[in-house]
């Protein structure tokens, strides 16, 4: 309640000031003229576009199987081919996109959400609390997230939030370690001890002063993680540990096209490439955050 | 002696210690301390003599694994060692305000100075509109003499000079009207000019607002400016108090007067500053006698063996020394 409370003065200061709003133009500024992260938005922009839009496009039902159109070569009629159930690849393909990005975000923002409560209450408070905390990143950071992924995706049986729920628990450490460092090196300093001294309680100081100063490389990471979501994802899908069956996936496609790759490459092809330039657009978004949110490289020209 | 004067602050027996894996060490060892109402004393001392250690204690905030072990320090009339730590925190930034060495390093860089000095008063104050909270945080950015408050406000850290950053600090320490602020070397990282600058602030507003303070320093220049008495540390432990003019005046510790001598004076010509022999002794090693029995020109026999206890040797002038505790 507290904790809501501070959040919400926060926000009123932030409408106070507006040094706030500057350094936010000046950063979309900085971004605007940095090429990665210009092509990876508009990448990402463009995939969340036919994501939101795929309903309402005139695309066949990627759920419609037709035993007379089988393995078509891409045509006016089907851009992508059809795959060996008849189905339109083309509108499979968009219609995965829903799937890969709302599963991979999802698994973010998650993942984000039990890294930094973790990580932060671990390098804030350090000692005890820090050792079992670190511990147990550790324990998980140890683990290839694919892996532990793959075994709570089997484990827990093939559904959409059973695929979010194994990609955060098994991601979520790289979040912790992050968050811990950072909130390792911001403890030290003195405005820390400033705030103590002028009576902030803890829940304060972590969550309104040594997280905001953290949120730079959390965003680089985040921006990579939703990429990496996507392969453990497509991944999983490929192995039949992900997505159930009749949802359109780009990792399942890929593992029902290698049946035919011989006679039908475009049945794995497409959906191959787009996930590509998917992670690709994340990959490139990220590495470009990272230069334009570190302070260092401002003025700088690329 | 202080018939009138009511205290604010009252130190007694206060020793704070830092259990460590290689054995204990004594920071401060045995502090009495009182701070008047509307009294600024100074507490001089060398790096490491527990000046710093001192405020941290009255706030409460010695670093693990520091804890005070003994002693009673009460603000107020009020046990600050038995306050529950929801109850302290209260006090802290209310009460008790503190304002630290480096103001480049005091301030969260993420935020604008509006939000930092909003956060605070909303916290203690329990202001929260917004209108009502802008007016206040202009008024106290003006008390400090910031020139051009309505863009100050808006700026991040970064984009202020030294001198401006500090005064946004006591902006922030004093926002809520502390009956008691610390200033641990409120000036050590700030050019001269401006050092001169933020301690007569400091004075004109601390006297202004009817409050007391406790300056930290390793400067006695500083302390002479600003403090209306001087206690000098050393080692953990209180060896001189006097009133400002009075200490500067009439030295009485062997150490305070190495202190002073140590001060170049201005036109005079020398080759070599004078200094004071030897080092501070390890406070991991507990000592019976005097802590600065190696490095004192006047050391007795009974130095070594016994501690020498706090006498007022003149009114006001309170020393730690076997040079004056009588029968020689």
């Amino acid at each position: 309640m507290r904790l809501r409370q501070g959040l919400n003065d926060r926000l009123i200061s932030w409408k106070v000031s507006g040094g706030f709003r500057q350094t936010v133009v000046e950063i979309l500024e900085r971004g605007r003229r940095n090429g990665m992260v210009v092509i990876g938005f508009s990448i990402i922009a463009t995939m969340i576009a036919l994501a939101l839009l795929a309903p309402v496009l005139p695309l066949a039902d990627p759920k419609e199987l037709n035993t007379d159109e089988r393995l078509l070569p891409p045509s006016s009629r089907h851009w992508f081919g059809t795959d060996n159930l008849g189905q339109d690849v083309f509108s499979r393909v968009i219609w995965g996109t829903r799937v890969s990005l709302a599963v991979a975000s999802l698994a973010v923002c998650f993942s984000l959400i039990i890294g930094v409560v973790l990580g932060l209450t671990a390098g804030y408070f350090g000692g005890a609390v820090d050792y079992i905390i670190a511990g147990t990143i550790d324990l998980f950071w140890t683990f290839p997230a694919f892996l532990l992924a793959l075994a709570f995706a089997a484990a827990l049986g093939a559904s959409l939030w059973n695929v979010i729920l194994a990609i955060s628990i098994s991601y979520w450490a790289g979040f912790g370690r992050l968050m811990r460092g950072q909130a390792l090196t911001i403890r030290e300093r003195q405005f820390v001890e400033a705030s103590r001294a002028l009576g902030a309680t803890h829940g304060r100081i972590m969550f309104t002063h040594v997280m905001p100063n953290c949120l730079a490389p959390l965003i680089v990471w985040a921006s990579i993680g939703v990429a990496d979501a996507i392969t453990i994802e497509s991944s999983l899908s490929f192995l039949g540990a992900g997505t159930p069956v009749t949802t359109p996936s780009w990792g399942k496609m890929l593992s029902m096209g290698m049946i035919n790759i011989a006679e039908a490459p475009w049945v794995t092809t497409f959906p191959g490439i787009v996930l590509l330039i998917t992670i690709l657009g994340f990959n490139l978004l990220g590495d470009g955050l990272r230069d334009v949110l570190d302070p260092r490289m401002k003025g700088m020209r690329r | 002696m202080s018939g009138e004067r009511r205290p604010i602050l009252e130190i007694k027996g206060l020793r704070t210690q830092f259990l460590l894996h290689e054995g204990t060490v004594t920071a401060l060892d045995g502090i009495d301390l009182t701070i008047y109402e509307n009294e600024s004393v100074g507490i001089v001392g060398e790096t490491g003599c527990g000046k710093s250690m001192t405020a941290f204690s009255v706030l409460r905030l010695v670093p693990p694994p520091g804890k005070i072990t003994a002693g009673s320090i009460r603000f107020k009339g009020v046990e600050l060692t038995t306050l529950t730590v929801d109850q302290m925190r209260g006090i802290r930034g209310k009460l008790i305000s503190m304002i630290f060495q480096d103001p480049s390093t005091s301030l969260d860089p993420v935020f604008t100075v509006g939000s930092q000095l909003g956060e605070v008063i909303s916290l203690h104050q329990g202001i929260y509109e917004e209108a009502a909270l802008k007016k206040k945080v202009l008024q106290v950015l003006k008390l400090v003499r910031i020139a051009a408050p309505e863009s100050v406000v808006r700026q991040y850290p970064h984009e202020l000079s030294g001198g401006m950053k500090q005064r946004v600090m006591i902006a922030l320490a004093l926002s809520c009207n502390p009956s008691l602020l610390i200033a641990d070397e409120p000036t050590t990282a700030l050019d001269v000019t401006i050092q001169a600058q933020i301690l007569n602030l400091l004075k004109d507003l601390v006297r202004g607002a009817g409050s007391s303070m406790m300056l930290i320093t390793h400067n006695l220049g500083v302390v002479a400016e600003a403090c209306d008495r001087i206690c000098i540390m050393y080692a953990g432990r209180i060896v001189e108090i006097a009133e400002t003019l009075d200490l500067f005046e009439n030295p009485m510790h062997p150490y305070t007067k190495g202190l002073l001598k140590a001060f170049p004076k201005l036109g005079e010509q020398k080759d070599e500053l004078n200094v004071i022999r030897g080092t501070v002794p390890n406070l991991m090693k507990p000592f019976r006698g005097c802590p600065f029995v190696d490095r004192c020109d006047s050391s007795m026999e009974k130095c070594r063996a016994f501690r020498p206890i706090m006498l007022e040797v003149k009114p006001r002038h309170f020393v730690s020394c076997h040079l004056y505790s009588g029968g020689g």
